[in-house]
């Protein structure tokens, strides 16, 4: 079978169902990648890709991949990276056509990571992320913490959104203007968190040891940095549900929404009606906030 | 034990797959400097007088001084292609006396043991060796380092040695006093050697501990029985106040931002549909 968006895609076992729980196929997943193209190119688009494969399914075998697939179609752009493991240079796919995802889709690429900071301004993240991981199973308590945060930045005016992780975590995202540079972000991810857990000293910790966590939400702000990856929005999860990295509203997560309502079933019509909260956006100047907690909070 | 280096003693056409131990480590009491005043450990920073600021590592770069206050510059690059690869063996060169290795080359001490599949031939070198008396001089990279080495059979395993290289060793012609014109007569020298040999014995490493560090820890060990203990007056008082510190940036923002209503903290109605494709 082929499909022809840009290019023309050799797609191999439409039939094949990835998500037996829910009975997806690879067929759905391919019109989830087709239906959601604009806000996945917009948000994948001049970033390096990781990707998670599960060729045969969330069952089966999966594997982490950063090196771009063989064979690689002539028309899919790749970008050499090197590597964190010295001497070795990745050949990265960057996502920039419909074909690209359809591509991808068909070799059981089901969840697309990336970093913060696109490939042409190394080192200057224009996301900001802060990440919510549950230490024991349910959403509540990290309801509870992106709440606070959520409260704190409205109060401070940084335009930011809650986006679910599609498995049990949650993210808050920040948009900044370019130029920032990562040792700056840092100052106040780690005042975010460091107020989190004051507010919050039974709920949010930030020890980094998992046996030292106890049932507290970690706010992991160290999540944000040079070479670090995060799920994309709008990516597929390899979860039992099918679910997706969906940014929701505040009354939705101040509300009763959960993380597996999201799912690749749900999504297209949720953001065919509302768009994508996260490109409603004005990017912010973070300096402001960092030079003011680095000089008065001692933060570094 | 860390293993801290796996590859193969490796030696004409025979190679025995090996894995390196640290075979000594230090006992030494260290103590840590704490601010006086709050007993804080004390933080070190990297800075710069010239911009009078702190410096993070991805800003550092190595000067080699080749003379006061000039230095050529190697950058991360250049000088990772200085420093040598890995090495995936340990190259025996030859078999010496080890009478003939003054100790004073002798720098680091690690033991070699054997991996499954190289036991046999672990045994057989080490046997060849006790047998021969013989020790073998050897190469290696260590730590990224040209090291020259030396192999040989004590503790019942074989042990390499780490050898200074000869240059740095240095040369006893720069000590005062040092001169062969004075000679001792034939009395004196015979009463000598007859004290050495009152004073003769067999070396016992168990008659011999550390009595500094023993009365150092006894001291310590007191100290925490009388409870004269003391805990930082703990960065958590930064963090306490961090829900007044974001009230006071909150503040400052409001200052800066006279009309709150230009605020920009709202998501915007949604302009853009999701567009199709396809």
């Amino acid at each position: 079978m082929q499909l022809i968006a840009e290019h023309t895609v050799q797609i191999t076992h439409p039939e094949k169902v990835l998500w037996p729980e829910v009975g997806v196929t690879k067929a759905d997943l391919l019109q989830y990648l087709v239906d959601l193209s604009p806000h996945l190119l917009r948000h994948l688009a001049g970033r390096p890709l990781t990707t998670i494969r599960c060729p045969d399914g969330v069952a089966g075998h999966r594997f982490y991949q950063k090196d771009a697939p063989r064979p690689t179609p002539e028309w899919v752009l790749t970008r050499s990276v090197p590597s964190q493991e010295r001497n070795k240079v990745l050949d990265m796919v960057m996502v920039d056509s419909v074909s690209t995802l359809l591509w991808l889709g068909n070799l059981g690429c089901l969840e697309f990571h990336t970093g913060f900071d696109p490939i042409d301004h190394p080192g200057q993240p224009d996301w900001v992320a802060i990440d919510l991981d549950p230490t024991v199973p349910g959403f509540e308590p990290v309801r509870t913490v992106a709440m606070e945060i959520h409260r704190l930045l409205e109060h401070l005016c940084i335009p930011h959104i809650a986006k679910t992780s599609g498995a049990t975590g949650l993210q808050i995202w920040i948009p900044v203007r370019p130029s920032i540079r990562y040792e700056e972000t840092r100052v106040f991810t780690q005042a975010v968190a460091a107020y989190a857990v004051a507010k919050l000293p039974a709920v949010a910790t930030v020890e980094r040891l998992t046996k030292n966590r106890g049932d507290k939400v970690y706010v992991d702000y160290l999540q944000h940095g040079p070479g670090r990856t995060m799920i994309a929005p709008y990516s597929p999860r390899a979860t039992a549900l099918a679910t997706v990295s969906t940014p929701m509203t505040a009354d939705e997560l101040g509300g009763v929404a959960r993380p597996e309502s999201f799912t690749l079933q749900t999504v297209p019509t949720r953001v065919a009606r509302m768009g994508d909260l996260l490109a409603q956006l004005e990017p912010i100047d973070l300096r402001p906030f960092t030079t003011f907690l680095a000089r008065h909070g001692g933060f570094r | 034990m860390h293993t801290m280096w796996k590859g193969a003693l490796s030696f004409g056409l025979v190679n025995v797959p090996v894995r390196m131990f640290a075979a000594t480590e230090s006992h030494d009491v260290s103590f840590r400097y704490l601010h006086q005043v709050c007993q804080t450990p004390i933080q070190y920073t990297r800075t710069c007088p010239t911009c009078d600021k702190a410096v993070d590592w991805d800003e550092i770069v190595r000067g080699y001084e080749y003379e006061p206050n000039r230095f050529v510059v190697f950058t991360d690059e250049e000088y990772k292609a200085l420093s040598r690869s890995r090495a995936q063996t340990i190259d025996i060169e030859s078999f010496v006396e080890l009478s003939e290795i003054d100790p004073i080359y002798f720098d680091k001490t690690y033991y070699l043991a054997p991996e499954t599949s190289g036991k046999k031939a672990y045994q057989l070198l080490q046997a060849a060796m006790t047998e021969s008396g013989k020790i073998a001089v050897a190469r290696t990279v260590i730590r990224s380092r040209e090291t020259l080495a030396c192999v040989r059979v004590g503790q019942g395993v074989l042990v390499l040695e780490t050898l200074f290289w000869p240059d740095e060793v240095r040369q006893t012609r720069e000590l005062p006093n040092i001169d062969a014109t004075v000679s001792a007569e034939e009395k004196e020298l015979s009463m000598a050697v007859t004290l050495i040999n009152q004073l003769a014995t067999h070396f016992d490493p168990a008659a011999y501990v550390d009595t500094g560090r023993e009365e150092t820890l006894a001291r310590i060990r007191q100290k925490v029985e009388e409870n004269q203990i003391s805990t930082p007056a703990e960065p958590a008082a930064a963090k306490a106040n961090i829900v007044d510190l974001m009230a006071a940036l909150q503040e400052s923002i409001r200052r800066t931002q006279p009309d709150p209503s230009t605020a920009k903290s709202k998501p915007r109605p949604a302009k853009r549909a999701a567009k199709k494709t396809s």
